[in-house]
């Protein structure tokens, strides 16, 4: 076995099943960038093939080299390195059949860097179907570069193309002079080696997006600028392809069934299409609380059930209890909202494959643009209802700055699936089971939760709209895909990721804060280690099991954990939490969700020996605060709560993403501050008048 | 007489004659809308919302504000 492995890049334009290919080429094997400490700006996967080991790097979509979003400074960027062995070693240019025209144009500027590439035309299949023909023998003698026929989704074409990634490809000849206008070829070779620019194009790269005026009007001796350079370049590309596709590609309209068009009849209809759009939301939302309830019940009640037989089991112990009363129910509380997450990201990834994202870019952009933000916000801020780690990320493909910024901003508003465990475990308190005509009550409620993050989100947009100043004016030109069936392939691969990197993730979290917990709640300073005598003193009439129970409320208050939640709770009471609560605060500082991770800890470690395994909302409905004698989780401090964690971003992921997409401490500070800022008034507010 | 894309109505097809704003001229040129190109109106957004043409077999979203600068000839 070859122990070098050989580098690829898959370079080609949104939407033409690149993804599909990298997914085949590779299955499993990827790494994608979704989740906090696997941010990469490129995905990475690995195959081997006859004994050769084959890394593949799936850059973002683009249609064109020169960057104007941030996704397409990554490819750039990526492509021009200045350092040569960092480079692939072939590139990979992936054309869709049935959009060849215009995808063909991507592929002439790739082969002008001089990397040797391999021309792949992909959905060959669905382009039979549409009664298009493509001879790619002539097109390998017209562009002298070798092209393959593939159709990523069926496997048809793959081998072939996996013999010739592993075997020699030539380099690719520049046609750079032909794109010089008034230059002289000469001079542009002069001044590119003199520049340092291993290869001419990079040179006429560099002066495009750096825009050097100065150096085209020297070199050309008139008065051309370098966004004429550029816009010549187009034309004369475009020029260059409609001289031999007539040769290459026939379509026989006659065959051809125009099925898009009349399915954005109805899609994009200025009616129907919002109605449809609406239907297909509430559907997912549907889904998730109805199909996801009963996988969570069962990992709910499983879950209690085995720390139940843990604690039996197990002999009895310091470390037998770390086990089944902090681990166990910590982790219990994650996975309970696996269902949720994967049926999340299946809706999510059908809806990106058939193509009707864009269709709802299309309905939202004047929309959006009232709120500061465009039509491409949608997509972010809908995968923003999964988590916001990757709708942060999306939104890359913005190229404006402002409504970039904005949707990033307001993003971390949508009710993301870490808040469902805790807003499920809230409303169980205090929303009784009872069904309002079809629809339950507890439902409803959450559909409130929902709508009330999406109307705090466009508020808040509203307010970044007149506070941030435009540097440029925005614009929108963006292609529609024609729609295709889903790959179950790419759905299956992008809910197995997403969800495994999210159990890991969340796992790894919710573990730690689990075990640090439970030691800080189980050890204390001198009161905590006198407890027994303490309580003994102070209320001599205790015995047998009060006392008992009077001495370990004492001890979880004198704990560590206990003196900090104590210490916050002048800041908390008005909003309505005890220092219990303001534990579980601190704790989920981190992460929501790990709200119920602590929620279960410190009230296992009170219930010494429950005979019915218990569920985290049964212990919370229990609860009865010690000073008062009323229910800790009352209406006035449940709602309080719900909205702290509705407005308030408890996420270091987040914080994390937010930074590494802004590249600014100003505004991920901000982002922190104003989202807390609106938690703390909001959860005061309600507490003071309900209460 | 050129007139500009964004006053035309759905199902209207043409040709198109020049594109007057630098600003988007590049990256139009990049999708391949330059002037002689055949293009349909596929859809329109309600609002003054976008506009959706059929260009070279792509379909292309643009915003009114934009189509504004394309002229056609019809």
């Amino acid at each position: 076995m070859s122990s070098t492995s050989l580098k690829i890049a898959l370079v080609g334009n949104p939407n033409i099943g690149k993804t599909t290919l990298f997914n085949a080429l590779c299955g499993l094997n990827q790494k994608t960038g979704n989740y906090p400490g696997v941010t990469v700006d490129q995905t990475r996967g690995y195959y081997t093939y006859a004994d050769q080991k084959i890394e593949v790097i799936d850059l973002p979509g683009v249609n064109s080299i020169y960057p104007q979003s941030t996704d397409e400074k990554v490819v750039y960027d990526y492509l021009t390195k200045s350092n040569e062995e960092d480079l692939p070693d072939k590139l990979v240019v992936v054309v869709s059949a049935l959009n060849f025209k215009r995808n063909l144009y991507l592929f002439h500027q790739t082969k002008d860097l001089g990397l040797p590439v391999v021309l792949v035309v992909n959905m060959i299949d669905a382009a039979k179907k549409r009664g298009i023909k493509i001879d790619t023998k002539k097109l390998e003698e017209k562009i002298g570069c070798q092209v393959y026929a593939v159709s990523a989704k069926t496997g048809d074409g793959l081998d072939i193309l996996k013999v010739a990634i592993n075997n020699e490809t030539p380099k690719t000849n520049s046609e750079i002079e032909s794109y010089l206008l008034d230059i002289p070829a000469e001079d542009f070779s002069v001044y590119s080696i003199k520049e340092g620019f291993k290869r001419p194009f990079r040179a006429f790269l560099d002066i495009i997006v750096n825009k050097k005026d100065e150096v085209v009007k020297s070199l050309s001796g008139t008065g051309i600028t370098s966004h004429k350079l550029r816009v010549n370049e187009s034309i004369l590309r475009y020029k260059t392809i409609n001289t031999y596709l007539e040769d290459v590609y026939q379509e026989d309209k006659t065959t051809a069934s125009d099925l898009s068009s009349k399915l954005d009849k109805w899609f994009l209809h200025p009616v129907w299409g919002y109605v449809i759009f609406l239907g297909i939301m509430f559907l997912v939302f549907q889904s998730i609380f109805s199909f996801a309830q009963y996988p969570m019940d069962w990992i709910d009640t499983g879950m209690a059930s085995l720390s139940d037989w843990l604690s039996n089991a197990l002999p009895k112990g310091y470390l037998s209890d770390l086990l089944s009363k902090g681990l166990v129910p910590g982790i219990g509380g994650v996975v309970v909202f696996v269902p949720q997450i994967v049926i999340l990201f299946l809706y999510f990834s059908i809806l990106e494959e058939t193509g009707y994202m864009t269709r709802v870019v299309f309905l939202t952009d004047k929309l959006m643009q009232r709120f500061g933000m465009s039509g491409k916000s949608i997509v972010p801020l809908i995968s923003g209802f999964a988590c916001a780690i990757p709708s942060i990320m999306s939104a890359r493909t913005i190229e404006h700055k402002k409504e970039r910024l904005i949707t990033i901003l307001i993003a971390p508003l949508m009710t993301c699936s870490a808040r469902i465990p805790v807003y499920i475990a809230l409303i169980t308190v205090i929303v009784p089971n009872t069904y309002v005509g079809p629809f339950g009550l507890q439902g409803l409620v959450m559909l409130g939760m929902y709508l009330l993050g999406i109307f705090a989100g466009l508020l808040a947009a509203m307010v970044f709209k007149f506070i941030l100043k435009n540097e440029h004016k925005s614009y929108l030109i963006l292609e529609m895909p024609q729609y295709l069936l889903p790959s179950l392939k790419n759905v299956g691969i992008s809910v197995w990721t997403n969800a495994w990197s999210f159990i890991t993730n969340a796992g790894k979290i919710i573990i730690a804060t689990s075990i640090i917990l439970f030691v800080l709640l189980t050890n204390g300073g001198n009161d905590f280690q006198n407890a027994d005598q303490m309580v003994r003193q102070d209320h001599p009439e205790l015995n047998g099991d009060s006392l008992a129970l009077a001495v370990a409320g004492f001890e979880m208050e004198h704990s560590y954990l206990g003196v900090v939640g104590k210490g916050i709770e002048p800041a908390i009471a008005p909003l309505g939490y005890d220092w219990k609560i303001g534990i579980a605060l601190v704790t989920s500082l981190a992460a929501r969700e790990v709200f119920i991770g602590t929620m279960a800890v410190i009230y296992n470690i009170n219930s010494e020996d429950s005979e019915e395994p218990e569920t985290v909302a049964e212990y919370m409905k229990n609860e009865v605060n010690a000073s008062t004698g009323e229910k800790t989780f009352n209406i006035a401090t449940s709602i309080s709560l719900l909205l702290f964690y509705a407005f308030a971003l408890q996420c270091f992921s987040t914080v994390a993403v937010t930074y590494k997409e802004t590249k600014s401490l100003k505004w991920t500070l901000i982002q922190f501050a104003y989202m807390g800022v609106i938690a703390y008034l909001a959860a005061f507010t309600a507490f003071q008048t309900l209460a | 007489m050129p007139t500009p894309l964004s006053k035309l109505k759905r199902k209207v097809s043409g040709k198109i004659a020049a594109i007057e704003s630098e600003f988007v001229l590049a990256k139009l040129m990049e999708l391949g809308v330059m002037p002689g190109v055949k293009f349909v109106i596929q859809n329109k957004a309600p609002f003054k919302g976008p506009l959706a043409i059929l260009v070279n077999g792509t379909k292309l979203i643009i915003r009114r504000d934009e189509a504004k600068f394309i002229l056609v000839e019809v």
